[in-house]
This record gives structure tokens, C-alpha cells and sequence, in this order.
């Protein structure tokens, strides 16, 4: 079996996706990163204003291409234009920040018929051990958002959260009765 | 919800978002069918202590059911629904259906694995309502069979064809996900089980090589 394959990280400004795609890419991973002008500098110097792009070499079984996209819903466009051959979605919060949820349900409320559809894991980025009141309540948006998928706590920094990352979501698709493409997608 | 083997136990039934008169009329039902039923049933109010509970899925304002029984879909327009739901007004035969097949499965404490062997007959089907917030600290085999439950209902048939799994270590992860309320049930009427063999190669095939380069076991 050979191809190319996506995976997207989706998340909040800050929430780790660029650190994510960083710790996974075998290339150098392509930034859209400019300096935050808004409220956001008192977070992070830079922010991610198009997409972030790595690749993973599988070998002889072709490509994964890793994008980041933001999850608010005026970037909603941005998923369609990776829709094509995506094996799976993982949504990244910033468990650190006070508002965590606000920005976990703006990615569901935009992306969650794309998500149910896919299989997805909820990664909670940024915190050592989340409190339970936060897990209980991203289960409770996924559960309202009608969403069914492992939510774990990860540290975006750390190949090994990455790879727990991915045993997950091809544990979905091995086991989840996902269909397979059967045609390989145009590589960029 | 299902019990261990008890040779006099009533086995209850309630109704959720049913119209009073129509609650009644499932009583009735239950007394034209007791001569028909293998086990006594009878209706009860509350669903959290019924062993299979009745949906109304025409209700304008659905209420989510926080209830660990075997639920069934009932609807005007069942093939508008999801495909095992039932009529309503409900219709004898359908009922003695779905509470023959509950019964057998809370007579042995398990789901109904018989039913599953046989072509036309009731399976009782699975889905997760949300993952185990402590799944990480859950037996590494489990993953696989919550993973068969994530996107759609599964039997037992189903989940064991996906994830190679026996039968026995399968129901020790649904007791575990019911006893957290997080296991949805259905009864559906099926032949088959549905497992796309060419996919699940394809996936396999992919996740091992994924899991070489990165240092998991698929």
C-alpha cells in the first residue's frame, strides 16, 4: 500500500499546533507565523495566520502530510481544501489558558459534522494533569456536539504524547470500521 | 440493565417522552402478550431501573437518556429513523421482539450473543456515548474495542471481527462502560455483521508501517 495521506491538527491560537507538527515532521516544517498584534501577544510572540505544513515519510507506503489550521470559524474554508485523503482530526485546547472551553466549542461548533464523520482525538495541551472539572466539562461539548472520541491529556513538546497521538487515531482506524480510500490524492 | 440468572424476576420496561395514554396502551399490550413473553414484564416509570427502555424519537424536544438499559427507537416513520427503531404506536409484534431478546440477554447477565448467529433475528448493538475520561489507564486491549464502538453501533460479532478479540474479553469492556452509563444499546433486526475486510487490511497495513517509524505496536 502506498499514498498520500493528511492528518490535521485544529485548535485555538496557542494551542500547540505548530509545536505539534514540529515534534512529528520529518521535513522542515513550512510556518505561517507572524507577530501577534492583538491580545494574543500576552500568550505568544508569534501566531500562525495561514497553515502549518510537515510530512512524514512512510517509506514505501508514500507521504503523511500535517496540517494545522485554526479553529475559528472564519478559517472554516481552510478544511476544505485539505478534505481530500484525511485520515483523522486532532483538536488541540490549551488547557492552560482560562478559557479553554470557549475556544474548544468554537473548533466544534465549526468543524463538528467534519469531525463525527472521521476519526478524531481531543488532546488537551499545555497542562501537566488537567483538572477533572475541565476534562468532564470537553467531554460534555464533545457529548452536546454529538462527538465520540478519546480525550487525553498531552504535552505538545514531547514526541512520545505525539505518538500516543497517533496509536489512538489508527486505533480508530483499524478497529472504528472506517472506509478506505481507495484512490490515492493529489500530493502539493 | 442486565442481572445474573434469577428464575422469578420481572423484568421492567419504561417509556421515555411517551404520551401517558400511549404508556397505557403498552401495558395493555404486555397483558395480551403474557401468555407470548418467556419472562414476566412489567411497566415501570422511572428508565434508570427499567432493563429496556422505549425512545420516543418523535418528540419535538428530545431529552438525552442517562440510562445504562438497552434502549429502543420508537417512531412513526421507522425507516425515516435509525434502522432498528420500532413503531409507535407501538405494535405487538415488535415488542415481544425486542423484550424476548432483552430477557434472554438479562437472564445469563450478557448480551444476547446467540441472536447474533442466527440470520434474521435481533442483535443487540453497541455505540460509546463518550470515551472513558481514564481509557489511558484501561487495559491496552480495551482501546481496540472502544475504538469499534466510536463511529457507529457494533454487535459483539462486529466488534470481535474488528479487534480480533473473544467474546468473553469484549463483554468485560461493555460491563465495565455500563456500569459508567456510557454505552449506548440497540436492538436491530440484521443478517450480517458489517466489517469492510479490504478496509480494515488497508488500515492495518498503514498503521503498521506508521507504527514502525514511530515506535507503536499496531
Amino acid at each position: 500500500m502506498s499514498g498520500t495521506h493528511k492528518l490535521v491538527f485544529i485548535g485555538e491560537p496557542g494551542a500547540g499546533k505548530t509545536t505539534c507538527i514540529g515534534a512529528l515532521s520529518d521535513i522542515e516544517t513550512v510556518r505561517t507565523d507572524v507577530g501577534c498584534t492583538d491580545g494574543l501577544a500576552d500568550r505568544k510572540e508569534t501566531t500562525t495566520v495561514a497553515l502549518d505544513y510537515g510530512e512524514l515519510d512512510l517509506g514505501g507506503a508514500g507521504r503523511l502530510l500535517l496540517y494545522g489550521l485554526p479553529g475559528q470559524s472564519r478559517f472554516r474554508f481552510m478544511f476544505d481544501v485539505v478534505r481530500d485523503g484525511l485520515l483523522g482530526v486532532v483538536v488541540l485546547v490549551d488547557a492552560a489558558s482560562g478559557d479553554a472551553l470557549r475556544g474548544l466549542n468554537e473548533t466544534l461548533d465549526t468543524y463538528a459534522d467534519e469531525l463525527r464523520q472521521l476519526p478524531c482525538v481531543l488532546c488537551l495541551n499545555k497542562h501537566p494533569d488537567p483538572p477533572l472539572e475541565l476534562r468532564r466539562a470537553c467531554q460534555d461539548a464533545m457529548r452536546a456536539h454529538e462527538l465520540v472520541a478519546p480525550l487525553l491529556a498531552v504535552d505538545a513538546r514531547r514526541r512520545e504524547d505525539c505518538v500516543r497521538i497517533f496509536e489512538l487515531l489508527f486505533t480508530l482506524l483499524q478497529h472504528g470500521g472506517y472506509p478506505y480510500p481507495e484512490v490515492d490524492i493529489a500530493c502539493p | 440493565m442486565a442481572a445474573m440468572f434469577q428464575p422469578n424476576r420481572i423484568f421492567q420496561v419504561a417509556c421515555h417522552q411517551f404520551a401517558p395514554a400511549e404508556i397505557e396502551a403498552l401495558r395493555s399490550l404486555l397483558k395480551l402478550l403474557h401468555d407470548y413473553l418467556k419472562r414476566p414484564w412489567q411497566v415501570v416509570d422511572e428508565p434508570a431501573h427499567a432493563d429496556v427502555v422505549l425512545v420516543n424519537l418523535d418528540h419535538p424536544d428530545p431529552q438525552p437518556l442517562d440510562a445504562a438499559a438497552v434502549q429502543i427507537g420508537c417512531a412513526q416513520k421507522p425507516r425515516l429513523k435509525r434502522s432498528d427503531c420500532i413503531h409507535r404506536p407501538l405494535r405487538a409484534a415488535e415488542v415481544l421482539a425486542v423484550l424476548s431478546e432483552a430477557a434472554m440477554a438479562g437472564d445469563d447477565g450478557s448480551p444476547a450473543p446467540r441472536a447474533e448467529t442466527q440470520e434474521g433475528t435481533n442483535a443487540f448493538r453497541y455505540r460509546l456515548r463518550a470515551w472513558p475520561l481514564e481509557f489511558l489507564h484501561w487495559p491496552r486491549e480495551s482501546w481496540p474495542v472502544l475504538a469499534a464502538m466510536t463511529r457507529c453501533h457494533a454487535s459483539i460479532k462486529e466488534i470481535s471481527l474488528r479487534t480480533g478479540q473473544s467474546q468473553a474479553d469484549i463483554e468485560r469492556t461493555l460491563a465495565m462502560l455500563k456500569k459508567m452509563h456510557l454505552l449506548d444499546c440497540l436492538v436491530e433486526r440484521r443478517a450480517l455483521p458489517r466489517v469492510d475486510l479490504h478496509a480494515m487490511g488497508g488500515w492495518r497495513g498503514l498503521a503498521n508501517r506508521v507504527g514502525q517509524l514511530l515506535g507503536f505496536a499496531q
